[in-house]
C-alpha cells in the first residue's frame, strides 16, 4: 500500500512539472501576442483589441436536434460518450444505440409517418446535426417541410414523439404522440432578437 | 509525524521567551477586520434559496407530476440547512430526494447521487454507498459518480478503493480532482502537498470566478494553513471568505479558533461565537463556549453549555452526526466510558475508519482496559492516521501500556499542535 | 456530584480540536449552475430571408428571482459549428465568448482545426454587444449586417418533462395529460442570439449546425 502511494505521488510531481512548464509557455505567448496586438495601431478599428481571447477551448458540452439526448440514449455510459463525439462519427458508433432505444420504446415499430424504418429513423437521427435550409422555410417539422430547420415555435417534442409512437399513420399509441403542451408560454417577437422577453 | 511543524514549535517557543515584547507580533486577528460580519442584517442567500423554494413549491403543488421540481427545492433546503444548521431542512431534502429516486424507480444518476451526498452530511455512509454504487453501474456521469465513490470510501476508510476512484478522475484542470487529490494528502499525512493542491484548486475557482468554489477554497485553505501553523495565512482566507459571503459563518467559526487557541483571548472568541449563533445554531457551539469557558477556568460555565449541549442533542434528532463528539466525552469519566463504548463500538460498525477504532480503543483505555486499547490501536490505528487528537489518545495508550519510548516522539509532535487541539491540551501534553 | 462536574469539565479537553479538525468539511461543494450546459439550439431564417438565425440557450430553470444574478462566464466560448459540405465537419464556426459586460463574436470564419479544441482567431472579430440586463430593454448591435443580442430572455422551449419521466420510468401507463404542464413555464434562460446574411454561410442548399461550448484551459 505504502509504495503504491509513494509511486502515485512520484507520478505527480511529474505531472505538475510538465504542466507548470506549459503555463510558462502559454504565459509568454500570451505576452507576445499582446505586444503585436497593442503595436498594431490598424487594429483599433477591432471590437477585440482591447480584451484578450487567448488560449485553448475545449469542448464541454454540445447540442443540435432537442432533446435527442433525453430521448434517444438510454442512461448510461454511452450518454457520455455521445456528448464528447465529433458529429462526423456519431452514425457509425450510435445507430445501434438509437436503434435499441427506439425499439425499447416502442417494441411495436414498424415504421412511422414518414415511411422510416428503425434503421432508417435511427440512422437519420445518430448524426445528431440540426439541418437547415438555406433558401424557403426553415422548420423541424410543419406537415410539408421535414427537418429544414428549428423554429422558435415548432413543437419539436411532439414531432419527436410522433415518429418514435405514432406508427405508420401516426394513430398508434394516442397516449405517447403528443405531450399537449403546444405553444410557448410567451409570444415571440418577429423581430430580432425574436425571443421573449424574460420573466 | 510532520515535520514542517516543527519550525512554528520553535517560533513560539522564541515567542514565548520574549512574551512581553513581542505580544503585539502574535496578535493575528483584528476585531475591526470582522466586526462588520459579526452581527450582519439579513442574509442574502438565505432568502434567496427561501425565494426559490417558495417558487417551486408553488409550481409543484399546481403540476405535482413535476418531479423536476423537487429536486430543484431539495437544493434549495440544503442552501437553509448550510446556513442556519437547522436539521429540519436536511431532513427535508432527503424527503424530496427519496421521493424523486422513489418515483423514477432510482434509475436516474443525478438523483441517486444527490441523495448520496444528503446521506453523507447526515452520516449514513454505508446508504450513500449503495447509492452511488447503483450510480456507477447505470454509467451515466461516470466521473461525478467516481467523486462520489472517493467521498464515500474515504469517510468508510476504504481507502485503497478510495484511491482507485481518485486515480480514476484524474485531471489536473479539475477543481474536483484537485480538491480529493488535496484530501488523500492531507490522509497520507503530506499536508504541505495537500495544500498546494488546494492552491491549486483555488486558482482553478477564481480563474472561473465561480463565487461557491472561491468560498469553498479561501474556507478550506484557512483549515488547511491553520493545521500548518501559517496562521496569518489562516486568518486572511477566512476574511476572504467573509468579503464574498459575509455570511458565511464557518468562517466566522475559524476566526474564533485563532482568537481563542491562538491569541487566548477568550472574551472575544465568546464575543465571536455568540454571534454566529444567532444565525447558525447546532450544538457543536455549545462545546466551543464550553471549552472556552474550562480555559478560563470557570467550571459552572463549562458545564452549563454541555448540558446545552446534550439538551440540543436531546431536543433535536441529529442521527449519528455527533457520535464521535459523544464518543470522546463520555469515554473521558469512569462513569460514563461504557456508554463511550456503546457508541464507538456503533462507529466503527458505521465507518471502519483508524478514527473510529481510535474512539474504540480510547474507550476501553477509559474502562481501565489498557491491553485491549493497545491491541486495537496496533491492528487498526498506528500508522493509519494522522490527526493529532488521535496521537494523543494513541501515547495515552502506549504510556498506560508502560511503552514509554513511543510516547516521547509523539509528544515532541503534539507539543508542535497545540494550536490545533486547542489550549486546554497544552496541559494534558506537556504531562504525557 | 462535585467530582462529576469535575469529569466532565476534564473531558473537555478531549474534546478539543475536534472543532476544527474533526470538520468533514471537505464534503464536495454542491454542483452548481453551469454556464457550460446548452439547454437549446435554434436554427431558422430571419424576418429578413436573406439572413439566417442561430440562438444558442444555456442556464436553463432560472426563476425570476434567479435570473438578474445569472451571468455568462468569460472562460466558456459557444461556438455554432457549420458544415456546407455534407460531412457533417464544421467548415465554419461563429465564436461567441464575454469580455467584461460585452458578448464579443467572430466569424463565421473557417477555424484552423475542426474538432473539440478551439482557439479564437482575432482578426475574425464580426462585432460585439453590450449583454442585456434582466428586465430592461433588450440591447442589441449591428455589424456588417450581422445582428447580435446576449442577455436573459424567456425560454422558449415548452414540454412536459415531469410527466415523459413518468412514462419513461413506468409510472404513467396512461401516458401524457391533456393538457399537459409546461415544465419550463415561467422560467428564463440566458440566450446567445446571432443572425447573418446567408452569404456569408457559403452556398449549399442545406447546412449540418450543431452548438458547442467550450471551456479556457
Amino acid at each position: 500500500m505504502k509504495r503504491q502511494v509513494h509511486e502515485f505521488r512520484k507520478k505527480l510531481n511529474i505531472n505538475i512539472m510538465s504542466k507548470a512548464n506549459k503555463f510558462k509557455m502559454i504565459a509568454l505567448a500570451v505576452v507576445t501576442a499582446f505586444v503585436s496586438v497593442n503595436c498594431d495601431d490598424n487594429n483599433n478599428d477591432s471590437p477585440a483589441a482591447s480584451a484578450n481571447f487567448s488560449g485553448t477551448y475545449v469542448q464541454q458540452d454540445q447540442m443540435a436536434r432537442p432533446a435527442i439526448n433525453t430521448v434517444f440514449i438510454a442512461s448510461g455510459t454511452p450518454k457520455d460518450n455521445f456528448n464528447a463525439t465529433v458529429p462526423s462519427m456519431m452514425g457509425a458508433s450510435y445507430t445501434s444505440v438509437f436503434k435499441a432505444r427506439l425499439l425499447a420504446l416502442n417494441s411495436a415499430y414498424t415504421t412511422n409517418a414518414l415511411t422510416q424504418t428503425a434503421d432508417q429513423l435511427s440512422g437519420l437521427l445518430a448524426t445528431d446535426v440540426l439541418n437547415v435550409k438555406t433558401s424557403g422555410t426553415t422548420t423541424f417539422f410543419d406537415g410539408t417541410n421535414v427537418l429544414t430547420g428549428r423554429a422558435l415555435a415548432d413543437d419539436v417534442i411532439d414531432v419527436e414523439l410522433l415518429l418514435i409512437f405514432g406508427g405508420p399513420t401516426g394513430a398508434s399509441n394516442p397516449g405517447l404522440t403528443k405531450d399537449n403542451v403546444g405553444a410557448n408560454d410567451a409570444p415571440f417577437l418577429s423581430a430580432f432578437p425574436y425571443l421573449a422577453a424574460a420573466w | 509525524m510532520k515535520p514542517y511543524k516543527i519550525i512554528p514549535a520553535l517560533v513560539f517557543t522564541i515567542l514565548f521567551i520574549f512574551a512581553c515584547d513581542t505580544k503585539k507580533q502574535n496578535q493575528i486577528t483584528n476585531s475591526s477586520d470582522y466586526n462588520k460580519y459579526l452581527n450582519i442584517e439579513g442574509n442574502k442567500s438565505l432568502d434567496f434559496a427561501k425565494k426559490e423554494i417558495d417558487f417551486w413549491q408553488k409550481k409543484y403543488d399546481a403540476a405535482p407530476n413535476q418531479d423536476t421540481y423537487l429536486g430543484l427545492m431539495a437544493s434549495h433546503y440544503a442552501t437553509v440547512f448550510e446556513y442556519t444548521g437547522d436539521i429540519e431542512n436536511l431532513y427535508k431534502t432527503e424527503e424530496l430526494l427519496t421521493k424523486v429516486n422513489v418515483d423514477n424507480n432510482y434509475s436516474r444518476v443525478s438523483n441517486l447521487r444527490s441523495l448520496g451526498r444528503n446521506y453523507i452530511s447526515q452520516h449514513r455512509f454505508k446508504e450513500a454507498l449503495v447509492l452511488a454504487n447503483k450510480a456507477l453501474a447505470i454509467g451515466e456521469g461516470l466521473k461525478e459518480s467516481q467523486k462520489l465513490l472517493f467521498d464515500v470510501q474515504m469517510e468508510l476508510g476504504n481507502y485503497s478503493e478510495a484511491l482507485a476512484n481518485l486515480n480514476a478522475i484524474k485531471d489536473m484542470n479539475d477543481f474536483d480532482y484537485l480538491i480529493r487529490l488535496a484530501k488523500w494528502n492531507d490522509h497520507i499525512g503530506d499536508l504541505d502537498t495537500a495544500i498546494s493542491f488546494m492552491e491549486k484548486a483555488r486558482d482553478i475557482a477564481e480563474k472561473e470566478d465561480n463565487k461557491t468554489l472561491k468560498i469553498w477554497s479561501y474556507s478550506n485553505l484557512g483549515d488547511f494553513y491553520g493545521h500548518a501553523g501559517r496562521l496569518q495565512e489562516s486568518y486572511d482566507n477566512y476574511l476572504k471568505t467573509l468579503e464574498i459571503d459575509p455570511n458565511y459563518s464557518y468562517a466566522l467559526k475559524g476566526i474564533a479558533w485563532i482568537v481563542f487557541s491562538h491569541e487566548r483571548n477568550t472574551k472575544e472568541a465568546n464575543r465571536i461565537v455568540e454571534a454566529i449563533e444567532l444565525t447558525h445554531n447546532t450544538p457543536d457551539f455549545y462545546l466551543l463556549k464550553s471549552e472556552i469557558a474550562e480555559f478560563e477556568g470557570n467550571e459552572r460555565e463549562a458545564l452549563v453549555n454541555k448540558n446545552a449541549y446534550f439538551a440540543m442533542l436531546e431536543k433535536n434528532n441529529y442521527g449519528a452526526m455527533y457520535n464521535k463528539y459523544n464518543t470522546l466525552i463520555y469515554a473521558d469519566s469512569k462513569e460514563t466510558a461504557s456508554k463511550a463504548l456503546e457508541i464507538a463500538k456503533i462507529e466503527v460498525d458505521h465507518r471502519p475508519t483508524p478514527d473510529s477504532y481510535n474512539l474504540l480503543a480510547w474507550s476501553y483505555l477509559n474502562m481501565g482496559d489498557n491491553k485491549k486499547a493497545l491491541e486495537i490501536v496496533n491492528k487498526h490505528v498506528v500508522g493509519k492516521t494522522y490527526e493529532p487528537n488521535v496521537q494523543y489518545h494513541l501515547a495515552m495508550i502506549y504510556k498506560s501500556n508502560n511503552e514509554m519510548n513511543k510516547v516521547a516522539p509523539i509528544k515532541k509532535e503534539l507539543l508542535s499542535s497545540i494550536y490545533e487541539l486547542g489550549p486546554n491540551m497544552e496541559e494534558k501534553i506537556k504531562q504525557l | 456530584m462535585k467530582k462529576t462536574k469535575m469529569l466532565l469539565g476534564l473531558s473537555l479537553v478531549a474534546v478539543s480540536g475536534l472543532i476544527l479538525v474533526a470538520a468533514d468539511h471537505i464534503d464536495a461543494p454542491a454542483v452548481t449552475g453551469n454556464a457550460a450546459d446548452i439547454t437549446d439550439f435554434y436554427a431558422f431564417q430571419g424576418q429578413d430571408n436573406n439572413n439566417m438565425v442561430f440562438v444558442v440557450n444555456t442556464q436553463g430553470l432560472l426563476t425570476p428571482n434567479a435570473t438578474a444574478a445569472a451571468t455568462f462566464n468569460e472562460n466558456v466560448m459557444v461556438e455554432v459549428n457549420i458544415d456546407n459540405t455534407g460531412d457533417n465537419v464544421e467548415d465554419l464556426v461563429i465564436q461567441a465568448i464575454k469580455r467584461g459586460n460585452k458578448m464579443y463574436f467572430f466569424g463565421p470564419y473557417k477555424p484552423s482545426a475542426a474538432g473539440t479544441s478551439s482557439t479564437i482567431d482575432i482578426s475574425k472579430a464580426s462585432g460585439s454587444v453590450d449583454i442585456s440586463a434582466y428586465k430592461a430593454t433588450p440591447i442589441t448591435s449591428t455589424q456588417a449586417g450581422m445582428k447580435f443580442f446576449a442577455g436573459p430572455r424567456d425560454d422558449p422551449f415548452f414540454f412536459d418533462l415531469g410527466q415523459f419521466q413518468k412514462i419513461l420510468g413506468g409510472t404513467a401507463p396512461q401516458g401524457f395529460n391533456n393538457p399537459g404542464t409546461d415544465t419550463f413555464k415561467g422560467t428564463n434562460v440566458l440566450s446567445i442570439v446571432v443572425e447573418v446574411p446567408k452569404t456569408m454561410l457559403g452556398t449549399a442548399a442545406t447546412l449540418n449546425t450543431w452548438a458547442e461550448t467550450k471551456k479556457k484551459q
